[in-house]
């Protein structure tokens, strides 16, 4: 056993569609400050890998447990707020909202963990200004949106912006709840070679000066194999090899699962 | 001072404000009601019992029905937690029928002869103006918190708001009942202006009507549903006194020009907005609205580009 407890942990979490079984009895753990990505074909059960630890669907079998504790049961806002954050592969902003605003929406749980408070918050903190918390939310938000090198677009829609910079809004966004782990779903999908090395450097820059975990699913092994620490790879919903990025690359399943073989022809 | 008719004109309105606000708090949330009408009967009813029943005062009467309709609204709200669209919308419609026919077969308010003899409220006014500004003020202040952002996010993206932390069962359940408390307090208001409601009082064209309030009006920010009420019930009262002016003209500026008479005539016609046309008239403005401004004549963007530009730049 390594000295620092996995901050994830997935024993045997199946999840099935109808008669389709995305993921079978997956074991893994995520250790604590590590960029670990998580690798396979299309329909391996990455996505829904992600969906089932932030609790967006229910496994069938299985449980999870974060930092030593069962989450199984734990709905998704609560996850959050325990420190599980994550971004979407299909870039799901606010569109309504500014920038800075769908920053500070991820801080909501965190300043109020009751309805009664955020309605106590909305309606008597000093009237006709926004009062100390509002500023220190809107603070920090700034703080993140300059880490990520967006904070010019501050006041604009969600909706107006570029793609890159809508995968960085996510990150931010993911950011502000202050989460111990990211899930980050393919975070370099669409974005040109220069955006991609300015998202290495960031995710670097996460780990080492943050301390995040990041959870990583990503298709560019450019980006996977020269910043993940470990690498698990899953096909058709099953682990089939995992550690770390040289040993995963060189490992023949995975380059069957990648490239196919020649007994199945 | 106000004649009766102004004070009349100026007590319906508040009422259909209170309502719109009563649909626009849910609808924040991304919950279409049809049931506004429904926990305005539930609101009616139960202040009349208050008043009328055990002939106690008014305001526990307004109390009374925003309590009871809040909790009513609790219970219709947490199934339609699971429902979205066209399906909330019927369960709420679906609700706003059981409310109809408890009130046609309660005997105790007198079924299908309606609740009668409810007292009339002599500073009425003054209630509803109280309350609005209350409601006002919430909305001011809601809107321009964290809670309020929270909400634009559930409307946004339910699921993605769910991840980012956002308790949307709770948020969701509140909009919904405190939604039901302001429709409960415009229906007992409704009750002690009228002094009669029936179970055809708070059916579903008044839903409907509520529900054009805030889709004319805006329902991103709570000028929308003030510019939606004045827009769909203060202008065409407007413009039946404007019929009245009408009658002032002399006949002679007319009658030798047959344009002018047919004219005359049509503008006459035109400015009665009671009862069918007014429907007409509905149809026509949301089919325009769904086509040039769907968002409605008032939205946040739009109140967020007149701020900046009242206060400057930002820093």
């Amino acid at each position: 056993m390594s000295a620092a407890a996995p901050i994830l942990q997935l024993d045997g979490i199946t999840k099935k569609f109808g008669g389709f079984t995305a993921l079978s009895d997956v074991h893994f753990t995520v250790e604590e400050k590590v960029i670990h990505a998580v690798i396979g074909p299309n329909g391996a059960g990455k996505t829904t890998l992600f969906n089932v630890i932030s609790g967006m669907f229910g496994a069938e079998a299985g449980s999870l447990l974060f930092k030593g504790e069962n989450i199984d049961r734990a709905k998704p806002h609560k996850r959050a707020n325990m420190g599980i954050a994550r971004t979407f592969q299909n870039i799901r902003l606010f569109e309504d909202l500014s920038v800075l605003e769908n920053v500070q929406v991820s801080q909501h749980g965190r300043h109020f963990p009751s309805i009664w408070s955020a309605v106590r918050h909305a309606i008597f903190h000093a009237p006709f200004s926004r009062g100390a918390q509002e500023i220190e939310m809107e603070d920090y938000a700034m703080e993140l949106l300059e880490f990520l090198g967006i904070a010019h677009a501050r006041d604009t829609n969600a909706a107006d912006l570029a793609f890159g910079e809508r995968r960085l809004v996510e990150i931010a966004r993911a950011l502000a709840a202050n989460p111990a782990i990211m899930l980050l779903d393919e975070p370099a999908a669409g974005m040109n070679p220069s955006e991609t090395e300015n998202l290495d450097e960031i995710l670097t820059r996460l780990r080492d000066e943050k301390g995040i975990t990041i959870l990583l699913v990503e298709h560019d092994m450019n980006l996977v194999m020269g910043l993940s620490d470990y690498v698990t790879v899953l096909n058709f919903g099953e682990k089939i090899a995992e550690g770390a990025p040289e040993a995963v690359q060189s490992d023949p399943d995975v380059i069957a699962a990648y490239l196919g073989t020649d007994e199945e022809i | 001072m106000l004649d009766a008719y102004q004070e009349s004109l100026l007590i319906f309105f508040g009422i259909n404000l209170i309502a719109a606000f009563s649909f626009y708090l849910p609808f924040k949330t991304g919950q279409v009601s049809l049931g506004q009408a429904g926990f305005m009967g539930v609101g009616a009813y139960a202040a009349g019992i208050i008043t009328t029943k055990l002939g106690l005062y008014f305001p526990l009467g307004l109390a009374t029905s925003a309590v009871v309709s809040a909790i009513v609204g609790l219970m219709v709200g947490f199934p339609a937690l699971r429902i979205k669209g066209i399906y909330l919308l019927l369960l709420t419609l679906g609700f706003g029928q059981i409310v109809q026919v408890v009130a046609l077969t309660w005997d105790y308010t007198g079924a299908h002869n309606g609740f009668q003899g409810i007292p009339k409220q002599d500073n009425l006014l003054l209630y509803i103006y109280g309350v609005l500004v209350v409601i006002v003020l919430f909305f001011f202040r809601l809107e321009r918190s964290s809670l309020g952002r929270a909400m634009v996010a559930i409307h946004g993206d339910e699921d993605a708001a769910e991840v980012m932390g956002i308790d949307i069962v709770r948020i969701k359940l509140f909009a919904f009942s405190i939604g039901a408390a302001f429709a409960g307090m415009a229906g007992c208001m409704f009750a002690h202006m009228t002094t009669y409601v029936d179970s055809l009082t708070f059916g579903i064209l008044l839903a409907v009507n509520i529900l054009m309030f805030v889709v004319v009006g805006g329902g991103t920010t709570f000028l929308g549903p003030i510019v939606g009420t004045i827009g769909l019930y203060f202008l065409p009262e407007m413009l039946r006194t404007l019929r009245e002016w009408m009658e002032l003209i002399p006949i002679e500026w007319t009658e030798n020009s047959e344009f002018l008479t047919s004219a005359y005539d049509w503008l006459y016609d035109f400015f009665d907005f009671e009862n069918e046309k007014r429907w007409i008239a509905y149809a026509i403005i949301i089919i325009l609205m769904m086509i040039w401004r769907p968002q409605g004549l008032m939205s946040r963007d739009l109140v967020k580009r007149w701020g900046r530009r009242l206060t400057g730049s930002r820093a």
